[in-house]
């Protein structure tokens, strides 16, 4: 079969001259902006790299039993609640509001996952791999998201219909309501039970079948 | 021993893998599947439940955004 890989490094170079002069410019306006653009950017390299998919995370696991997004998402997880009990810490130590979106979570939160999960499954990616997958070239996913733009908006306009029904509660804080110590050890304690469960139940299909497989140039194509 | 082919372009996950494994259970030691995607996490996927079961594969970026993964079954699929 010929080979019809063409080299896309010019693009790449055009991409990111592009990007940096965008970010140079978006620095003249605001440092933050400019950080916010380059982290996006760093983010969506890493996703598309990583193949990470949220919907995954879930699908895979109890699809196939590979559990490898599932494990990844759980350290992603662990290491966003460093970084937010961090921030939330020096605001709670100078007397300022907590930053972070805090809502209170109730059934409602399990009805509307439910539904998105549905919607990811059939579309086939969550919000932030979508977005990776378009990047990436992959059409359909115009698509997936016209619906995502759709639905969001859809959700916007009858928010306050809903919001006096469902969401009219307290969030709750665990660091409030436990002791920081306390919340942190109960929060990485959970992450790490499921991250035990997780693996030990990816192990027991393992060992039915042979282990150790061998591949060619997998690693550096992947 | 013999050569197949799947094609699974324009299929998003979960799909493409339930259709390898589909086949896969169908094939006999020593066959040989070939699995033609243009999605990335499906390759991702297919090594995983490749290195899993064992099987050996490889795979070749056939033009951009378009992978082939050979995988060689070598013992009875177990199917899951």
């Amino acid at each position: 079969m010929p080979m019809k890989n063409k080299s896309q490094s010019m693009f790449f170079v055009i991409m990111l001259l592009i990007a940096l002069l965008i970010g140079f410019q978006l620095a003249r306006t605001g440092r933050l902006l400019a950080l916010n653009w380059f982290f996006g950017i760093a983010l969506g390299v890493v996703i598309h790299r990583s193949r990470f998919c949220f919907a995954g995370a879930f699908r895979d696991f109890f699809l196939f039993r590979d559990a490898a997004l599932t494990r990844a998402m759980i350290l992603v997880l662990a290491t966003t609640t460093l970084g937010f009990a961090a921030i939330q810490f020096h605001a709670y130590l100078q007397g300022a509001p907590i930053p972070g979106k805090l809502y209170p979570a109730g059934l409602n939160t399990a009805a509307g996952a439910v539904l998105f999960g549905v919607g990811m499954v059939i579309t086939g990616g969550c919000a932030c791999s979508s977005l990776a997958r378009l990047g990436e070239g992959f059409l359909l996913y115009t698509i997936t998201f016209t619906g995502l733009l759709i639905g969001s908006l859809v959700g916007v306009f009858h928010y306050s219909f809903w919001k006096p029904i469902l969401v009219d509660a307290d969030p709750i804080f665990l660091p409030a309501l436990l002791g920081w110590p306390a919340a942190l050890t109960v929060q990485f304690a959970l992450f790490g039970l499921i991250y035990y469960l997780v693996q030990s139940y990816e192990q027991q299909s393992i060992s039915l079948f042979r282990r150790g497989s061998r591949c060619r140039n997998s690693f550096w194509m992947f | 021993m013999q050569e197949f082919f799947l094609d699974v372009l324009g299929e998003v996950c979960p799909t493409p893998l339930l259709k390898t494994q589909e086949k896969a259970s169908r094939l006999k030691p020593g066959d040989v599947l070939v699995v033609e995607t243009d999605f990335s996490r499906t390759v991702r996927n297919i090594i995983n439940w490749s290195g899993k079961h064992g099987f050996e594969y490889d795979i070749e970026e056939i033009e951009n955004g378009i992978w082939q993964i050979k995988i060689r079954i070598n013992q009875q699929s177990p199917g899951g």
